[in-house]
C-alpha cells in the first residue's frame, strides 16, 4: 500500500482544485464576479457539511474506507457499492481529461487532435497511479509551489493594471446566480471522491486533509477571484480563462507573456489530479476483488477512459451534457455522501482480535 | 580477428580444485595448490628446511614487500631458528608464535585459502607434517600515491583523493572519524576476482536495517569480477535502473566522512579511487565540499546557480523549439524578429537544427574525451571554428541554436554528477517539444517529476526534504546553508528526512 501523509493529501487537493479553476470558463457558472466571493465561501462551507458523512466514517472505520467497511458486511454489496462509486469516478475522470484538452487546444497547441492530446494527458496520469499515491503527492508539492511563484509573479507583473473602481457591490443581481455558482462551486469538489478511497493510506489523521485542503483551498480562491475582479471587474463573465488571459498580459524580463509558462504549470495540476483520480479507481479495485497488484486494471481503466473520452469529447452535444451533469453536483452528492452515509449505518468494523494481529 | 570481449556476468566458476583442505604432506599441498593456480608463473613456491623440518613460503610476485620479508621472515629463520622441537607442528607454531611478527597472521585451512592469502598479499608459510598454513602480513605492491582528486575539485577543502589501495583509503576515513563508533567491515565480492571491500558506517547513526540490507546485496551479487565501485552500483540500488543516481560516488575522503556522519554507508572498493555512498538524495547532487567552507549567502548563491545551470541544460533546447514552433507570441519582439531573420536564411527547420547540433556537440564532447590530450586539441579547434562559426556562415545553422546548444552545454558542467542524466532529459525535451510543443514539454517532465517522486532509496525519499516537504530540513541545508553555528545547534540524520525517525520520537515521548 502506497502510504501518504494528511498533509499531502491536501496539497495535492489544492492541485486538484486548482486545475479546476484555472481551466474554468467563467461565464458558463457565473454572470458577475463579485457575488463569487461569496459564493465560494458558502460552497465552502456546504462542502464541509458534506463531507460529514466520510469525516464520521474515517472516525468510525478508523483506518478503514467505506469500500473495505462495506466489504466486511457483505463482499456483493460491497461490489455493488464499488462500480456505483466507480461510475461517478469514471464519468468525473472523462469530464477531467477533456476540459484539460480542451484547455492545451485553447491555449497551448490549437491543431493538437483529439486523440493524441487525450491519449497522452491518459498516458501521463496511468504513468503516475502506476507509481502510487506517494509519487503523485510529491510531484503535487512541486506543482503547487511553482503555481504560488507564478500567481505571485502575475501579481507583481499586474499591480499597475489593478482596477479597485471594479470592486461592486456583491448583491446587485438575482440570488439566482448566486445559487447556480455555489452549485458550481461544490460541484468542483471531486476531490471528495478521491479522499473516500484515499482515506485508507493516510498514515496520520485522515480528517487533517479535509480541513487543511479546504482552508487554503477558500483562501486561494478567494485571492484568485480577486485579481479577476479587480482586472477585469465587469467583463470577467465574457472571458474563457480569465488567469490565462491576466498571465497573457504579465510582461517578465525575458517573455513578453506569461501564459505558456502558466499553462505549462496548470497543466501539470490537471495530470496530477487526474492521476488521483486514476489512483482512486486502482485502489477501488484493489478493495473490492482483493487484489494486490493494479497494473493490468489501470492499463484496462486507461483505454475505456479513453474510448469515452473519444465518444463524448467528438461531439459537442454529449460533451455539454456530461459538463451538465457534473455541474449538477449530483454524481459528486450521490458518491460522496449517499454511498458513505450508507455505509456508515451498514458498514462493519473489523473485530479487535484481527485488528491486533493486522497492526502486527 | 576478432578481439573476445571479456563477459563480467559470467557465473560459471571452476570448482573441482576448490576447498580442498591442507593435508599434513607439503608435497601434496604445494601440488594442489599448483594445480589451482594451472602453474601460473607468478605465483612464488620457496622451499626451506629449518631443524632438518621442510618448509615451504608461498607468495605472488609483486604483491609483497621484499625488504619486510626478508626482515620479518627469512632473517629470524635463518639466523636464529627455533631449537628444541620435537615434532613439526611444535616447530611450526613455535615460528609462528614467537619468530614471526607481523601486523597481520593469521592460520589457514586450504587451498584455495592459501591462494587467496597470497594473491592478497601475504607470505603464506606450510610445513610438513602439518596441515595448516600461516599467512603473514607484508603486503607491498606498488601503487600511486596519495593525490589530488580529479574530479569533484575544491577551492578550499582537502587536497586528499582516495587512491587504489583500500587500506589506505580506510586509513584516510578512519583519520578523519576517530569516533570508537565507525565501524569498517571487510567483504569479499566477485566470485572470480574476489575484490576486497570495505563496509563504512557509524554504528549510532546509520539505519541498522539499511546496513543488512546492503550487505545482503553485495553478498548476493552474481558477477564474477568487480574491476570498479560502478560495477556495484546497480545492485545497490532499488528497484529498476533508472535515469538518476541513487548511489553517490565520490573521490574525497572528507566528503566520505562528512556523509557518513549524516547516517550514510559508504563502500570502499579495492582497485579504484571512487568510493560508494548511500542512499543519496537528489538535492546533494547540487552540494560541493566548497559550500561548507565559503560563506552561508555564497553557498547559497552557488547552489541555486547550479540548479538553475541544471533547468537550462535541462530544457532550454526543448523550450527554444516548443517557442519558435508553437508559441512564438511568447517571446519579445525583438528578440523574435532576430530568430526569424536568421533561421530564415538556414537549411532546416528549428527543430532539425537542434537535435543536429545538439548531437554533433555531443559527438564532438566524447571524441574529446575519449583521444589523447594532443589530439583532443584538434578536435575543440575543429569543434569550435569549423562546427560553430563555418556552419552558421555557411547557412547551414542559425546562430541562436549554435548559441543555445553551447550555453546548455555549459550548463551541464556545473551539475557533474547529473550529466549523464541530462543528456538523456535534454534529448526527451528536444522531441517532445519539437513534436507537441509546450504541451509536450509539460508532458515529458511531469513523466520525469513523477518518476523522481516515486524513488525510496532504503526508506528515504529520493526528493526528500521537498517531497515530502520538511520545511526544517529545506532551510537548513538545501538550496540555502545555515551557518555553522546554527548547524551545530541541531543534529539531523538521513533517516529523519523520511518521517519515519519523527514519528517515531513522537510516538515514544
Amino acid at each position: 500500500m502506497n502510504r501518504i501523509s494528511s498533509k499531502q493529501l491536501a496539497i495535492a487537493f489544492i492541485v486538484s482544485r486548482l486545475t479546476t479553476e484555472m481551466i474554468m470558463i467563467p461565464g458558463e457558472l457565473i454572470r458577475y464576479g463579485s457575488e463569487r466571493f461569496v459564493a465560494i465561501l458558502v460552497a465552502k462551507l456546504a462542502v464541509l457539511i458534506l463531507y460529514l458523512p466520510l469525516l464520521f466514517l474515517t472516525v468510525k472505520f478508523k483506518g478503514d474506507n467505506f469500500l473495505t467497511a462495506a466489504i466486511r458486511r457483505n463482499r456483493i454489496y460491497g461490489i455493488i457499492l464499488s462500480l456505483l462509486f466507480g461510475i461517478v469516478l469514471l464519468s468525473v475522470t472523462v469530464n477531467s481529461v477533456l476540459n484539460l484538452q480542451l484547455y492545451i487546444t485553447d491555449t497551448l497547441i490549437g491543431e493538437l487532435l483529439l486523440i493524441s492530446g487525450t491519449a497522452l494527458i491518459i498516458a501521463v496520469a496511468l504513468y503516475g497511479a502506476y507509481k502510487g499515491a506517494s509519487s503523485i503527492t510529491r510531484t503535487a508539492v512541486f506543482a503547487v509551489s511553482v503555481f504560488a511563484f507564478l500567481l505571485l509573479l502575475i501579481f507583481v507583473t499586474m499591480a499597475d493594471k489593478l482596477d479597485f473602481s471594479y470592486l461592486y457591490p456583491v448583491f446587485i443581481e438575482d440570488g439566482n446566480y448566486l445559487f447556480r455558482a455555489v452549485i458550481s462551486e461544490i460541484s468542483c469538489n471531486s476531490e471528495m471522491l478521491v479522499f473516500a478511497v484515499l482515506c485508507k493510506n493516510i498514515t496520520d489523521k485522515p480528517n487533517r486533509a479535509v480541513y487543511y485542503s479546504l482552508a487554503v483551498i477558500f483562501v486561494i480562491l478567494e485571492i484568485v477571484n480577486l485579481l479577476y475582479n479587480l482586472i477585469f471587474g465587469p467583463y470577467l463573465n465574457e472571458l474563457e480563462y480569465p488567469l490565462y488571459v491576466i498571465s497573457s498580459l504579465s510582461d517578465v524580463v525575458v517573455f513578453q507573456r506569461l501564459d505558456g509558462i502558466d499553462a505549462i504549470v496548470w497543466l501539470l495540476c490537471g495530470i496530477i489530479k487526474i492521476s488521483l483520480l486514476f489512483t482512486s479507481a486502482g485502489e477501488l479495485y484493489k478493495t473490492s476483488l482483493g487484489k494486490r497488484k493494479k497494473g493490468w486494471f489501470l492499463a484496462i481503466y486507461g483505454v475505456l477512459t479513453l474510448i469515452l473520452c473519444m465518444l463524448i469529447g467528438s461531439d459537442r452535444r454529449y460533451y455539454d451534457a456530461l459538463q451538465m451533469i457534473i455541474h449538477s453536483a449530483i454524481p459528486l452528492v450521490f458518491a460522496g455522501v449517499v454511498i458513505p452515509l450508507a455505509v456508515l449505518f451498514t458498514g462493519k468494523k473489523l473485530p479487535r482480535k484481527e485488528k491486533e494481529n493486522e497492526e502486527n | 580477428m576478432k578481439d573476445k570481449i571479456p563477459d563480467f556476468s559470467e557465473k560459471e566458476v571452476n570448482n573441482t580444485l576448490e576447498n580442498i583442505k591442507l593435508t599434513n604432506s607439503l608435497e601434496e599441498n604445494c601440488v594442489n595448490i599448483r594445480a589451482m593456480i594451472n602453474n601460473s608463473t607468478d605465483l612464488i613456491v620457496k622451499p626451506a628446511v629449518i631443524e632438518g623440518r621442510k618448509i615451504v613460503f608461498i607468495t605472488c610476485e609483486g604483491m609483497i614487500d621484499k625488504m619486510k620479508l626478508a626482515d620479518l621472515v627469512y632473517r629470524p629463520l635463518t639466523e636464529n631458528p627455533p631449537r628444541d622441537c620435537h615434532t613439526a607442528k611444535e616447530l611450526f607454531d613455535k615460528i609462528a608464535s614467537t619468530m614471526l611478527i607481523a601486523e597481520e597472521q593469521r592460520q589457514l585451512y586450504s587451498c584455495d585459502e592459501v591462494l587467496q592469502a597470497a594473491m592478497s598479499g601475504f607470505a603464506v608459510m606450510l610445513c610438513d607434517e602439518v596441515n595448516y598454513a600461516i599467512a603473514i602480513g607484508i603486503q607491498g605492491f606498488s601503487h600511486r600515491s596519495i593525490d589530488e582528486p580529479s574530479t569533484h575539485i575544491n577551492l578550499r577543502a582537502s587536497r586528499e583523493g582516495f587512491i587504489e589501495v583500500i587500506r589506505i583509503n580506510i586509513a584516510m576515513v578512519r583519520r578523519r572519524m576517530k569516533s570508537p563508533t565507525l565501524k569498517t567491515e571487510l567483504m569479499k565480492v566477485g566470485q572470480r576476482s574476489n575484490t576486497d571491500i570495505c563496509i563504512c558506517y557509524l554504528t549510532d547513526r546509520a539505519d541498522s536495517k539499511a546496513v543488512m540490507q546492503v550487505k545482503d546485496r553485495l553478498k548476493n551479487i552474481p558477477l564474477n569480477t568487480i574491476l570498479s565501485s560502478e560495477f556495484l552500483q546497480s545492485f545497490l540500488e532499488e528497484g529498476k535502473p533508472g535515469l538518476f543516481p541513487q548511489v553517490m560516488t565520490s573521490e574525497r575522503p572528507d566528503v566520505f566522512v562528512s556523509k557518513l556522519y549524516e547516517g550514510r554507508i559508504g563502500i570502499i572498493v579495492d582497485g579504484t579511487p571512487f568510493a560508494l555512498i548511500l542512499p543519496t538524495l537528489f538535492i546533494e547532487n547540487f552540494h560541493t565540499m566548497d559550500d561548507y567552507t565559503h560563506k552561508p549567502y555564497f553557498s547559497a548563491f552557488m547552489r541555486i546557480l547550479r540548479f538553475t545551470a541544471f533547468i537550462l541544460a535541462v530544457i532550454l533546447p526543448g523550450l527554444y523549439v516548443a517557442l519558435c514552433n508553437f508559441n512564438p507570441e511568447m517571446l519579445r519582439s525583438s528578440l523574435l524578429l532576430n530568430i526569424y531573420s536568421s533561421v530564415q536564411t538556414t537549411a532546416f527547420p528549428i527543430f532539425g537544427e537542434c537535435l543536429i547540433m545538439y548531437s554533433l556537440y555531443e559527438i564532438m564532447r566524447e571524441a574529446g574525451l575519449r583521444l589523447p590530450k594532443s589530439v583532443g586539441h584538434a578536435v575543440s579547434i575543429v569543434g569550435g571554428l569549423v562546427i560553430g562559426e563555418i556552419t552558421v556562415s555557411a547557412g547551414l545553422m542559425s546562430a541562436p541554436v549554435v548559441l543555445i546548444i553551447a550555453a546548455t552545454g555549459l550548463c551541464s558542467f556545473a551539475v557533474p554528477d547529473l550529466y549523464e542524466s541530462l543528456m538523456i532529459m535534454r534529448l526527451v525535451f528536444i522531441l517532445a517539444g519539437g513534436i507537441f510543443g509546450l504541451f509536450g514539454i509539460t508532458v515529458a517532465g511531469t513523466l520525469f517529476l513523477f518518476r523522481l517522486c516515486s524513488k525510496n532509496a532504503y526508506g528515504v525519499p529520493y526528493m526528500a526534504p521537498f517531497a515530502p516537504f520538511t520545511l526544517k530540513s529545506i532551510i537548513r541545508d538545501t538550496f540555502v546553508r545555515i551557518s555553522w553555528r546554527r548547524l551545530s545547534r541541531t543534529d539531523v540524520t538521513l533517516q529523519q528526512l523520511s518521517g519515519r525517525a519523527k514519528r517515531k520520537a513522537d510516538k515514544e515521548g
